[in-house]
């Protein structure tokens, strides 16, 4: 028996991660607030 | 200022929700540089963004500061005095140790950016579905912002080349070039 094949979109190619996000200092803070 | 991100905090109730957000406030985080930026530089800012003295009709709306330890805690209560004394009023801002964050739902991160149809495709071709990329990225957060407050092509240059985007996407952050 021949099973029909399934074609399957082609997956999006994912873009490089955009530069500014590598360049993250080390010991960062985290601040949290709520200002209503 | 490197990563943001909205979410839920200040009460007791576990793993809130925008439809039930029990006894939580709508809050706002941020991770910043201490070498460039303090947190009591955060404080005035937070001040100024908005009237403390005036009592919330709603804890979902509350002023707070939550403070990640007791540095912040002393900092954030010795500045609330003095904006006290300057305002001459009652600041009515809770000042508290965060216990637990919950970040919100996909839909409400970089909020002002998925309205954009250009530059949320942008997004999702570098991120795909990964939602929580998406949420901690820096090339988001400012597009978010630059979408938010239109600061002008001066301001946006500065990263347009870092922010990993096409043409199309800095053209909608007002870039002079895209």
């Amino acid at each position: 028996m021949f099973l029909p094949l399934r074609k399957e979109p082609p997956a999006p190619a994912a873009r490089e991660v955009p530069p500014i996000d590598l360049e993250a200092p080390l010991g960062l803070v985290t601040a949290t607030f709520a200002n209503g | 200022m490197w990563r943001t991100r909205v979410g839920y905090a200040g009460g007791a109730a576990e793993r809130p929700t925008y439809r039930a957000m029990a006894d939580h406030t709508e809050c706002f985080q941020v991770d910043f540089d201490p070498t460039v930026v303090t947190f009591e530089d955060l404080l005035e800012l937070f001040w100024q963004s908005h009237d403390p003295t005036r009592e919330p009709w709603k804890v979902q709306y509350a002023s707070l500061v939550l403070a990640h330890d007791a540095d912040q805690l002393a900092a954030a209560r010795e500045s609330a005095e003095r904006v006290s004394g300057f305002l001459g009023r009652r600041v009515a801002t809770r000042i508290e140790e965060l216990t637990t964050f919950w970040p919100a739902e996909d839909y409400h991160q970089k909020y002002h950016l998925r309205q954009d149809r250009v530059l949320a495709a942008e997004y999702r071709a570098i991120f795909g579905d990964d939602e929580v990329a998406l949420r901690e990225s820096t090339s988001a957060m400012k597009a978010n912002a630059f979408v938010a407050t239109r600061p002008g092509a001066a301001v946006v240059d500065r990263y347009a080349g870092r922010l990993g985007l096409g043409d199309a996407g800095l053209a909608r952050l007002g870039a002079s070039r895209g």
